[in-house]
């Protein structure tokens, strides 16, 4: 009955959302007109009132020739001495269109990438891709020159992935860029670099990229064939690709990398992993990843390995503070008081005493405000920041201590929690969801609700197959060899001995195939 | 059975360790049987030896052929023994799930929540262990070497720190000749270890040399049983037969500096061993179903199943003695020996008396 | 679907399990315990137990004089549950026993009613098994009740005296799972720290002190040990961590510290009698030597100081063993088990009747002292 109830509801939905309406719905002629004004026509209609349509107009040897560009996307040096210079400088014999154009094609035009349509909508794609069209008339064809020269950021560091002794080069919104600086750190010409377009009206570039000696061409044509079959309208950026890739069933945590970096991403690709470089986004997408990724850094492998094992172990104990350190407060506080050491129990129930909310509360509201003054200290502008530092420690630090309305213990856990979060970044979301949660069943059933919550974390992430790869790899399926690269590094001279391609991992699917 | 996912021995023998450690720790000591320290020692070394003897029938099965499941092979025999051996071992699987969640409400009303409506504890952690079973064997397999890690830091740390408190003087020897009562528990604890008939079941889900790790395997529970029962009477003496849960009095005097009264850890980690045990018990008994009633309602088997040990579990575990009443010794040992030894040597026979006729038939 | 299938799940599960927080576990709404003393009334035959707790409801509990305030509550009751049971009807919160350091027994309590006042102890789940138990000369209420320079003194600090006093052998410290796992044993009497509350000599403030070791025999019989008995009595039990004598003899008075003490019992049975031997060794530190001149410890006295040292520890035990089991026949040494362990059928025809066996009991008593450092001053050869 109420699965009838459902499809009934669903129906009446329907008609309220309306199908994405691509640009392919709409009538394009499919083919290039041999007249030169019918092609004008036809692109001036598509684009409108667009200020930004440049149709230059001229003759060469006697023949129309019409170049259409978009204002701002094209190099104005570059088209003034590549294109325009040596066609309209152009001397030859006949007057026949198509001669004159495959002259133009084969001669005029050699210092720049040229491309030929067939089809209109190529052309078009040609045209808002930065292309120059140059249309002869009489031909029914037309040339895509690359003039590219728009504004592009230079290359910087990487914003979100600090490093001591990592190189200061971050990918960049070009992707073209990105993969030149990746070529330049994996010189192999196995290294591949694929180009498939994706999202019905933006028409971005994506760049499969993977070492075709290493990659398991399951997971290249498992990643190829998912984000062929991507139904999206635009790419604002990659985490707009990464849900695609993502492994079947629900998870706080994802299976897909991202990085900002170029020599991380072909340290990646070295594994045998498959990279996707995503245009018009500073991030890189990494498949199969694994959860023990997320402890790792560049700095693990180019400091010393003692060191490696210190910091990593810091972030594993920071990331199980900031998830479990709120909750296990509130389950102590609220039904396993005997845990507290006798010292300090007396300390936290004096301090507690006058709050008036119970503790489960408490920490659910500073735990909320917190959330909002982060999310206040990453939109706003900077020129509010003082503002802000000084309500967020002022207010809510001293103030609602002093008037007694939060506990100095839950300020201090507080803290402790988002110091934390901040150490282990590629799990901040997923650490101030779970956080919530944990603090909610820590405070409905103590220790014992949290412990069943923290087994079903565990058995979520290992129900989870990155590709075919155990999300939980190299710890479960416990895996020796791999394991010296995972909550400790044992430095380069025993890992390099023997090399690790991820899909090799035990449990995963070539492993399996291999038994 | 068809089976696509697979896990590996280490990790399926991890699972069972665990599941054998939920039943020591919510062991209830019975008073009437006073043991001496001694007799407990050598009824511990007696059920590991009868540990190794019973495990044989399993043991011959996996060496003849160890990626078919029991129930397959019985099936080679015939459909209607295969069909009947589904109902026994889904009875057995269902009295042993119900004997480990009356355990485990036991405990919980006992030492963790004695105020709470423990049906709703229990509703959780079988909601848990549903989902578990749902996700596959690869989940539970994964996940237990992820939780063998805290649960062994847990008792070691618990047993080390007890170590000072350890004096030889608690220990009492055995003061007749009178061996009948260290057979008699030495039966009664190997029968508490249905891991092994669990083996026979998920033999096509396991991937590489099983035969090696069950001998390994029952060693390493006689040992951690004997350490327990060791550290039982060396520190707590004659008081560990006053308690109802000798390894959480344990937890509970442990400590370490600041850190004291580990009983909610231990109590913690002992969860995540019940809910990797009933799991099994899940995914073994949607296994059975699925042979009896095909394989298009395993949600259903699932739900099915919870149903039955949560009704089983509230009924039987009302109060002290309707559990003792209801879940004797001889329940559990008339059960094990039947499934454990009887019922793989009877596969074992009829496959050997069919390939003996179609031997004959052949010539 | 399978996403919306979740949500009322999940809110089920919230729902129902927000039946299992009431507030009442709350910490604000415990009454955290730090300390138990039971007194039996004689007159209405009821028990009288005095429990220290936090006082929370104290603000600026460090601006305070003590920095661990508490309030002490007396409730009556026919039994311990009973008693502790008005205690939420006084203070209206729910007593929380996992943070009690200790659980004083009043003199008013004797025999096997000690047993039965620490029955609730042993049962309650949030209680301790390790927390201390000890015995008062005077009523457990006052041990509680002390007050030092008009601020109560906690639990805590008595529980840290009893600690140092088992450090330093001038008490034992028995905490409650033990005093079961001795009392279980058939033979074996088991031992407490024994307080008592002395007046200062101004009369007007009192303190408590541990001075020695109480000891409950199943006859009912009153029994302790000394400071100075306890001290023989950890060393006889390997249980001696640190400790101080002095050696008096004609011609120097010797003052020495225990650095290790460690002792051996082998355990021998002839003709009917069991038969142990004891060995003691014990390491020595000199703190004083009142013989002669600064700087005048010679060589050749370290052996007259070992020896008579040995003699001093080798009497004391003699002493100790002799009242002990001749005059009081009561085994805290744990003899009786010994003897089962080493003799198990002998023991067996012999438990019942183990208290006449005792005065029979035979002894070799062997001392190893051995002095280790003389402290600063220097070590003439000759």
């Amino acid at each position: 009955m109420f699965k009838n109830m459902f499809q009934k509801w669903k129906k009446s939905k329907i008609g309220l959302t309306q199908p994405i309406k691509t640009d392919t719905d709409d009538k394009i002629p499919e083919g290039i007109f041999p007249a030169l004004s019918e092609n004008i026509i036809t692109i001036r209609e598509m684009f409108g009132e667009s200020f930004d349509l440049v149709i230059k107009e001229t003759q060469a040897n006697g023949i129309k020739i019409a170049f259409i560009t978009l204002d701002g996307m094209y190099d104005n040096l570059l088209v003034s001495n590549a294109v325009i210079a040596p066609v309209l400088d152009m001397k030859f014999g006949t007057t026949e269109p198509k001669m004159i154009y495959d002259h133009i094609s084969e001669y005029r035009t050699s210092e720049c990438d040229t491309k030929e349509a067939i089809t209109m909508p190529d052309a078009v794609q040609y045209l808002i891709s930065g292309c120059i069209l140059m249309f002869v008339d009489g031909v029914n064809r037309c040339l895509a020159l690359s003039v590219q020269g728009y504004p592009k950021r230079s290359i910087e560091q990487p914003q979100s992935e600090m490093q001591e002794f990592g190189s200061h080069e971050g990918f960049v919104e070009m992707y073209k860029d990105n993969v030149t600086m990746v070529r330049r750190r994996l010189k192999s010409p196995y290294v591949r670099f694929e180009t498939i377009t994706a999202g019905e009206t933006s028409k971005t570039s994506l760049c499969i990229c993977y070492h075709a000696k290493r990659a398991d061409p399951v997971t290249v044509n498992g990643v190829k064939s998912r984000l062929k079959e991507m139904k999206i309208d635009i790419i604002p950026g990659a985490g707009a690709v990464r849900p695609f890739l993502e492994a079947k069933g629900l998870s706080f945590f994802t299976s897909v990398g991202i990085t900002e970096r170029p020599d991380v991403f072909a340290a990646k690709l070295s594994e045998g992993r498959v990279g996707i470089i995503v245009d018009g986004t500073p991030y890189a997408l990494i498949v199969p990843y694994l959860f023990i990724e997320n402890f790792h850094s560049l700095d693990d492998y180019l400091s010393r390995p003692f060191y490696t094992l210190v910091t990593r172990t810091i972030k594993m104990v920071c990331f199980l503070a900031a998830v479990f350190l709120p909750g296990i407060y509130v389950a102590v506080g609220t039904f396993h008081q005997e845990i507290f050491p006798a010292n300090i129990i007396f300390e936290i129930s004096i301090s507690i005493q006058e709050t008036p909310f119970p503790l489960f509360v408490e920490s659910l509201i500073i735990h909320f405000i917190y959330e909002i003054v982060r999310e206040a200290g990453l939109r706003m502008p900077a020129s509010m920041g003082h503002a802000v530092s000084i309500v967020g420690a002022l207010v809510i630090g001293d103030a609602a201590v002093t008037a007694g309305l939060i506990s100095a213990p839950m300020l201090i856990v507080v803290a402790i929690t988002a110091i934390c979060s901040a150490v282990i970044t590629p799990l901040h979301q997923p650490s101030s969801v779970l956080r919530l949660l944990f603090i909610i069943l820590g405070g409905i059933s103590g220790l014992y609700g949290i412990m069943l919550g923290f087994g079903l974390i565990v058995i979520n992430l290992c129900s989870v197959n990155s590709f075919g790869v155990p999300f939980t790899s190299p710890l479960s399926p416990f895996d020796r060899y791999a394991n010296r690269d995972s909550l400790f590094f044992a430095g380069w001279k025993t890992v390099g001995k023997r090399f690790m391609k991820v899909q090799n991992l035990r449990g995963s699917d070539s492993d399996a195939n291999k038994s | 059975m068809q089976t696509r996912a697979k896990i590996t021995p280490f990790q399926f023998y991890t699972a069972l360790f665990l599941g054998r450690v939920f039943s020591l720790v919510a062991y209830i000591s019975n008073i009437r049987t006073r043991l001496s320290s001694e007799e407990t020692v050598y009824e511990t070394l007696f059920m590991g030896v009868l540990l190794l003897i019973t495990s044989l029938p399993t043991f011959f099965l996996i060496k003849k052929d160890s990626e078919s499941s029991i129930i397959t092979r019985a099936s080679c025999v015939s459909k209607i023994f295969s069909k009947a051996l589904c109902v026994i071992f889904l009875i057995d699987f269902y009295i042993y799930a119900i004997i480990t969640s009356g355990r485990f409400e036991i405990f919980t009303s006992s030492v963790m929540f004695p105020e709470t409506n423990m049906a709703l504890v229990l509703l959780a952690l079988l909601a848990v262990a549903v989902y578990t079973a749902v996700k596959g064997i690869e989940a539970i397999g994964r996940s237990s070497i992820v939780f063998l890690i805290p649960v062994l830091s847990v008792f070691a740390f618990v047993y080390i720190s007890l170590i000072p408190d350890f004096n030889t003087l608690n220990f009492t020897p055995m003061t007749s000749d009178d061996f009948s009562q260290i057979f008699g528990i030495g039966v009664y604890s190997c029968s508490r270890t249905v891991e092994i008939l669990a083996i026979s079941i998920l033999l096509p889900f396991v991937r590489g040399n099983k035969k090696r790790g069950l001998p390994i395997w029952t060693l390493i529970i006689t040992a951690t049983i004997l350490i327990t029962n060791i550290m039982l009477e060396g520190v707590l003496g004659e008081y560990n037969k006053t308690q109802l849960f000798g390894m959480y009095t344990l937890a509970l005097i442990a400590e370490f500096e600041f850190i004291e009264r580990l009983d909610a850890l231990i109590s913690c980690v002992w969860m995540l061993c019940a809910v990797i045990k009933l799991s099994l018990t899940f995914f073994i008994c949607n296994c059975l179903f699925s042979e009896l009633f095909g394989k298009e309602n395993k949600l259903l088997y699932h739900f099915i199943s919870a149903a039955v040990i949560f009704t089983g579990t509230t009924i039987i575990s009302g109060s002290m003695l309707d559990f003792s009443n209801v879940i004797t010794s001889a329940t559990t040992i008339i059960l094990y020996l039947f499934s454990a030894c009887v019922i793989p040597s009877a596969v074992i026979i009829a496959e050997k008396v069919k390939n003996g006729r179609n031997g004959n038939e052949k010539a | 679907m399978k996403k919306l299938k979740i949500i009322p799940l999940a809110l089920l599960f919230l729902i129902l399990f927000s039946s299992c927080t009431s507030g009442e576990t709350e910490i604000k709404n415990r009454l955290i315990i730090e300390g138990v003393g039971v007194d039996f009334d004689e007159k209405s035959k009821d028990y009288e137990v005095t429990v220290q707790a936090f006082a929370t409801s104290q603000k600026g509990g460090k601006d305070n004089a003590a920095s661990n305030p508490v309030v002490n509550y007396t409730v009556k009751g026919k039994t311990l549950a009973e008693a502790l049971g008005d205690l939420c009807d006084v203070t209206g919160k729910k007593t929380l026993y996992s943070q009690n350091l200790i659980i004083v027994i009043g003199n008013s309590i004797k025999g096997d009613e000690i047993i039965k006042s620490l029955d609730f102890f042993a049962r309650e789940y949030t209680a301790r098994a390790d927390v201390y138990v000890a015995a008062s000369t005077g009523k457990a209420s006052d041990i509680l009740n002390i007050n030092e320079n008009s601020s109560e003194i906690p639990a805590k600090i008595i529980e840290e005296s009893i600690s140092e006093s088992y450090k330093n052998s001038i008490s034992v410290d028995t905490e409650l799972y033990n005093v079961i796992n001795l009392y279980l044993e058939k033979t074996t009497d088991f031992t407490m720290p024994l307080l008592e509350v002395t007046k200062e000599e101004n009369g007007k403030s009192s303190t408590v002190k541990v001075t020695g070791t109480y000891i409950y025999t199943k006859n009912g019989e009153k029994n302790h040990l000394s400071a100075d008995e306890t001290m023989f009595f950890l060393m006889l039990t390997d249980d001696a961590k640190k400790g101080n004598f002095s050696v008096v003899n004609d011609d120097m008075t010797v003052g020495l510290d225990i650095i290790k003490s460690s002792s051996k019992i082998k355990t021998y049975y002839e003709n009917g009698i069991p038969e142990f031997d004891i060995t003691i060794k014990c390491n020595v530190d000199m703190v004083e030597y009142d013989a002669g001149d600064f700087g005048s410890f010679k060589a050749d006295d370290v052996e007259k100081v070992e020896a008579a040292a040995g003699k001093f520890i080798a009497n004391g035990v003699q002493n100790l063993l002799y009242r002990q089991l001749k005059y009081h026949k009561s085994d805290i040494f744990r003899f009786g088990k010994r003897f089962m362990q080493s003799f198990p059928k002998a023991y067996k025809e012999t438990e019942e009747n183990w208290e006449d066996i005792l005065p029979e009991i035979k002894f070799n008593i062997k001392v190893k002292t051995n002095l280790r450092r003389i402290g600063q001053e220097t070590l003439r050869q000759h």
